[in-house]
């Protein structure tokens, strides 16, 4: 499942627009022209956050910390809070028990894994309670590739202060780990320097970083070509999967369409409809030519040589 | 090329198109053209007698029009496409010389007369004639 790919949708934002909402108006507006949006499709995405010189990191619902793992396993109750709501895809919201440390998380799952979903967190001890989201600290949503690569979404960092001032800085990142952190927490001066290298920023201090990330081809959204090069692998293996049905990746420097990636699948059905553009024109264009001229049986036989009384 | 001349085989006619069909045959088999010009010749005078073609969806309505046969050993087989000006072939226009493989030349008559009205057709039998042009190794012409 983790390898499904992630996918935003306007669900997925809305839900992001909560914690947009606490970067002013613009954040969300920002957020929803530049993250690309599929209707119906899975949103895998996770959230990593720092509890003192820790970094937790969370994807679709499993913490993966193995300190945390370890108490859940020894007392579930323990656990965040759950809340999930019902829209055509299942979001589930987690919410950590002591907003002031911890920070809150969200998954979503396909309507037809909620029944699975419900028994898997009822058996952990989980709550599926309504509750807001609130307490955020140092926060980053992280998206998980199809290609198995964390992909960086945003990060609210210390959002409390100096709210109007904040830049959206748009980044590209990715790590190369899926699972960073597990058994290596980083300290905190160790931390800024991998946040650095992750979303290949330059700015120690952003206040949020946003990455907006793709492997869908949607109306409007263009990728630029590092960011079809980086996902080059996700783009094949989800055209694998999908075949004609998988949307084709649009991309061009400065996200100016110029090129595009598609399964070959649909690249053997358009070279049937190409061809029959190409020759309808050429035939349009063939009657379009004929003028009416007609030559005799005489002077054709003229043209090419062919004396016609002794045949 | 193009100059009228007075005189004897003025019953038949030859469209640009089927004189184009005509250049290409002349690469590929000069002794297919002189029969093609034999046959000519007897549709000119009256000795032959086209066979009449038939309304298909895949050609269109060629009903005015009429096939002749083109024989030559050791050649594959040709066919001539004449349209009736003048009523029982007195007067003949040729529409397509071509090939009769997967019916070819009556699939370039249907589309030079444009008698494929609905545009899917059409382009579907632009489609087949593209196919059998290069399973001919031919040149991909309409």
């Amino acid at each position: 499942m983790l390898r499904d790919g992630v996918w935003a949708t306007a669900e997925l934002l809305d839900e992001l627009g909560d914690t947009l909402g606490w970067l002013g108006p613009g954040a969300l507006a920002t957020a929803k022209a530049t993250l690309p949006m599929v209707d119906g499709s899975l949103v895998l995405v996770a959230a990593t956050w720092f509890d003192g010189p820790n970094m937790w990191t969370s994807v679709n619902g499993l913490d993966w910390s193995p300190a945390a793992e370890q108490a859940a396993l020894a007392d579930p109750s323990d656990f965040p809070t759950v809340t999930y709501v019902d829209l055509e895809r299942i979001i589930i919201r987690f919410r950590a028990p002591e907003p002031d440390k911890h920070t809150c998380w969200f998954t979503s799952t396909p309507c037809r894994d909620i029944g699975a979903q419900r028994l898997e967190y009822s058996a952990a001890g989980f709550a599926l309670l309504s509750a807001p989201l609130t307490g955020y600290d140092d926060t980053q949503l992280v998206g998980l590739t199809n290609d198995g690569h964390l992909m960086m979404l945003g990060r609210l960092d210390d959002y409390s202060r100096n709210v109007d001032q904040r830049p959206w800085w748009p980044l590209l990142g990715t790590t190369r780990r899926a699972r960073p952190h597990r058994d290596h927490p980083i300290p905190r001066r160790r931390r800024r320097r991998h946040l650095r290298r992750i979303v290949g920023a330059v700015r120690p201090r952003l206040q949020l970083i946003t990455v907006m990330y793709m492997n869908v081809y949607t109306a409007g959204s263009t990728e630029t070509v590092s960011d079809a090069r980086k996902h080059l692998t996700g783009h094949v293996a989800r055209f694998r999967a999908e075949g004609a049905d998988a949307e084709p990746v649009v991309f061009g420097d400065r996200r100016k369409p110029e090129a595009v990636l598609l399964a070959f699948e649909t690249f053997s059905m358009l070279l049937e409809a190409a061809e029959d553009v190409v020759i309808a024109q050429r035939v349009r264009e063939r009657d379009a030519a004929d003028s009416g001229e007609r030559t005799s049986l005489a002077d054709a036989a003229a043209e090419f040589g062919i004396d016609l009384d002794p045949l | 090329m193009t100059a009228r001349r007075r005189g004897p085989y003025l019953n038949v006619v030859l469209t640009a198109v089927a004189l184009a069909d005509l250049r290409q045959i002349e690469k590929r088999s000069l002794d297919v053209l002189a029969q093609v010009f034999r046959l000519l010749k007897q549709l000119d005078n009256g000795t032959l007698q086209p066979t009449r073609l038939q309304s298909l969806a895949k050609t269109g309505d060629l009903t005015d029009c009429g096939k002749i046969v083109v024989l030559v050993d050791g050649e594959p087989e040709h066919r001539i496409v004449v349209r009736d000006l003048g009523g029982s072939f007195q007067v003949s226009e040729v529409v397509a010389v071509e090939n009769r493989t997967d019916d070819l030349p009556y699939l370039l008559a249907g589309l030079r007369l444009a008698r494929q009205g609905d545009p899917i057709r059409r382009s579907d039998a632009s489609r087949r004639i593209a196919r059998i042009r290069r399973a001919l190794d031919q040149p991909d012409e309409t």
